[in-house]
């Protein structure tokens, strides 16, 4: 059941007002970091994408339909954008042709502080791999809207993030449970 | 570290350098709509340049269609799906033997959901039973359903697909090997490697015997023997030799129940059929043929009976997570088309993983979507335990 009624502060957003947006921002702000940050992998970039999803939301609040997953829509804007700087970044830096064959495998830019620890963590994951545990585990978004997300069935989605975190305990080297 | 442990150590690692990116947003102006220059499109002026240029692009065009109409008008090869004498063997043994053991096993198979919807996804605020806490939100209380009429087969799809799982795979995940064995009484040992739905890489091992037919010169005869799921099959064969064509036949049996193969290959493609005696009567026959396509074998098969028959075409989704199968059923009064997607999907009821359908009828009389769910058969640890099956466990 969801406890926040989006479409309710998103009409009020319409009519400008601020403090409906600053209700929306907290309530979607891990959502939009976890997408981010499970496709770009540079800290200051990150800031910029989320400042640029929250942007693009505001600019685009027409094309959203009332009563459709809004926070889905909203990971979608940032997924996109991550996706684009991607693209962008990969023109501007040589990249090891080697690891060319997945797209995640290829973000080398290192992060600074401590979520180079959560990077270790996360190194043995693919891609979609990534976006599904840090959706899950980060924003707490629920499985069934993570399906909607990356477009694939619920029970793929639950394989993925079960095999996921099998890999996690594993690269730590503890046993997994 | 337990699993919600670990959970934890991510989340606080992920959260601990979440930026807060709050005061940045300029929320006055935000509210402009991407404002993009438009481009006019200005009408091409004809030169004799501009005409030369046209004319050149259509005579390319030209040329390439007449070559690609070419290529269309000319049948393509024929691509063998097994190739090698161990995957023609390997092939056929270890479906048979995995066939003969889901259906030895068909009383628990049925049991388990098959053939009756037991969830359903909520449509745009459909109903939801998910209790507080749980993740997965898979409603209990169905909505609509369409009763498609594939659905009454959906246990028989379920034992054909246990052995799917097993036989089709990216070509890259499966090996056929043969070397010469170290079990005493058995010249070769073929070595079967496969990746299953859930990514683990799974082992089964013949260990048999070729010989020449004393009576019969142009035919080997092959005896072994091969165990699965803690079950061990004999298996006995003949590969004869007519000219370039090689053929073969496979039994597989333990106890009562046999499945005998026999080869039907011919120039459309490889094609076997499957016989099936159950305690000692005659159960079911079925027809497989099989195609490669790109780099995955896909698998089609035909079951026929007095009052319905059936086509299914298997074919694993490019992620390997998972099936596609395009169905064809007739009922004896209704025909229906459709297609199936599967997953495997972890059953915290049961402690097991099952396989969750999602039917699509898209012709027939009852069109439309409903899922369903079918007993898996553990890969790894039970039915078909691939690590047991160790020269020493094996005899």
């Amino acid at each position: 059941m969801r406890l926040f009624d989006f479409d309710g502060r998103l009409d009020a957003l319409r009519r400008k007002d601020e403090a409906a947006f600053g209700e929306i921002y907290e309530q979607t702000k891990k959502g939009v970091y976890a997408i981010i940050v499970a496709i770009v992998k540079d800290r200051g970039a990150t800031e910029d994408l989320m400042q640029e999803t929250y942007m693009k939301m505001l600019a685009n609040l027409d094309q959203y339909e009332p009563g459709r997953n809004f926070d889905a829509w909203l990971v979608q804007i940032a997924k996109n954008l991550a996706f684009d700087h991607y693209r962008k970044e990969h023109k501007t830096f040589p990249v090891d042709p080697q690891e060319q064959s997945y797209l995640f495998d290829r973000v080398e830019t290192p992060r600074e502080g401590t979520d180079s620890d959560l990077e270790e963590m996360l190194a043995p994951l693919g891609g979609e791999e990534r976006e599904i545990v840090l959706l899950h585990i980060v924003s707490e978004t629920k499985f069934k809207d993570i399906a909607d997300i990356v477009g694939k069935p619920l029970g793929t989605v639950l394989w993925i993030y079960n095999r996921a975190l099998k890999k996690i305990g594993k690269h730590v080297g503890r046993e997994e449970p | 570290m337990k699993r919600n442990e670990l959970e934890k150590m991510i989340r606080r690692k992920a959260l601990a350098d979440m930026p807060d990116v709050y005061a940045k947003i300029d929320f006055e102006n935000a509210f402009v709509a991407d404002a993009r220059p438009r481009r006019i499109r200005r009408s091409p002026v004809l030169t004799l340049s501009f005409a030369l240029k046209a004319a050149m692009v259509l005579i390319l065009a030209a040329i390439t269609g007449l070559f690609i109409l070419d290529q269309l008008e000319t049948d393509p090869p024929v691509v063998l799906a097994l190739e090698t004498e161990a995957e023609v063997y390997g092939f056929q043994m270890v479906s048979a033997t995995s066939l003969l053991s889901q259906f030895a096993d068909a009383d628990i198979a049925y049991a388990f959901d098959g053939g009756h919807p037991t969830t359903q996804s909520p449509g745009p605020g459909g109903p939801s039973t998910t209790g507080p806490g749980t993740d997965t939100e898979t409603t209990t209380v169905p909505a609509t359903i369409a009763e498609a009429l594939v659905t009454t087969q959906i246990a028989k799809i379920t034992e054909y697909l246990n052995t799917m799982e097993v036989m089709l795979a990216e070509k890259e995940d499966t090996t056929y090997e043969v070397a010469a064995s170290g079990v005493e009484g058995y010249q070769w040992t073929l070595t079967f490697t496969t990746v299953d739905l859930l990514g683990e890489t799974l082992v089964y091992r013949i260990h048999y015997n070729e010989t020449a037919d004393p009576e019969d010169a142009s035919r080997r005869i092959i005896d072994g023997v091969m165990t699965m799921g803690g079950n061990e099959y004999a298996l006995h064969g003949t590969v004869a030799t007519e000219g370039d064509t090689v053929r073969t036949a496979f039994v597989a049996e333990r106890g009562n129940d046999s499945i005998r193969i026999t080869d039907l290959t011919d120039e459309t493609g490889q094609k076997y059929r499957y016989d099936v005696v159950k305690d000692g009567a005659d159960y079911e026959s079925l027809t497989m043929k099989l195609l490669r396509e790109e780099d995955s074998l896909v698998a089609t098969i035909d079951h026929v009976t007095e009052t319905e028959s059936s086509n299914f075409r298997f074919r694993r989704t490019e992620d390997g997570t998972g099936f596609e199968i395009r169905y064809r059923y007739d009922n004896g009064t209704d025909v229906e088309t459709g297609r199936m997607d599967v997953v495997v999907d972890y059953d915290e009821e049961t402690s097991s993983y099952v396989y969750r359908y999602g039917v699509e009828a898209e012709t027939g009389p009852s069109m439309g979507h409903s899922d369903h769910s079918g007993g898996r058969t553990d890969k790894t640890g039970g039915a078909m335990h691939p690590r047991g099956l160790s020269t020493q466990d094996a005899l």
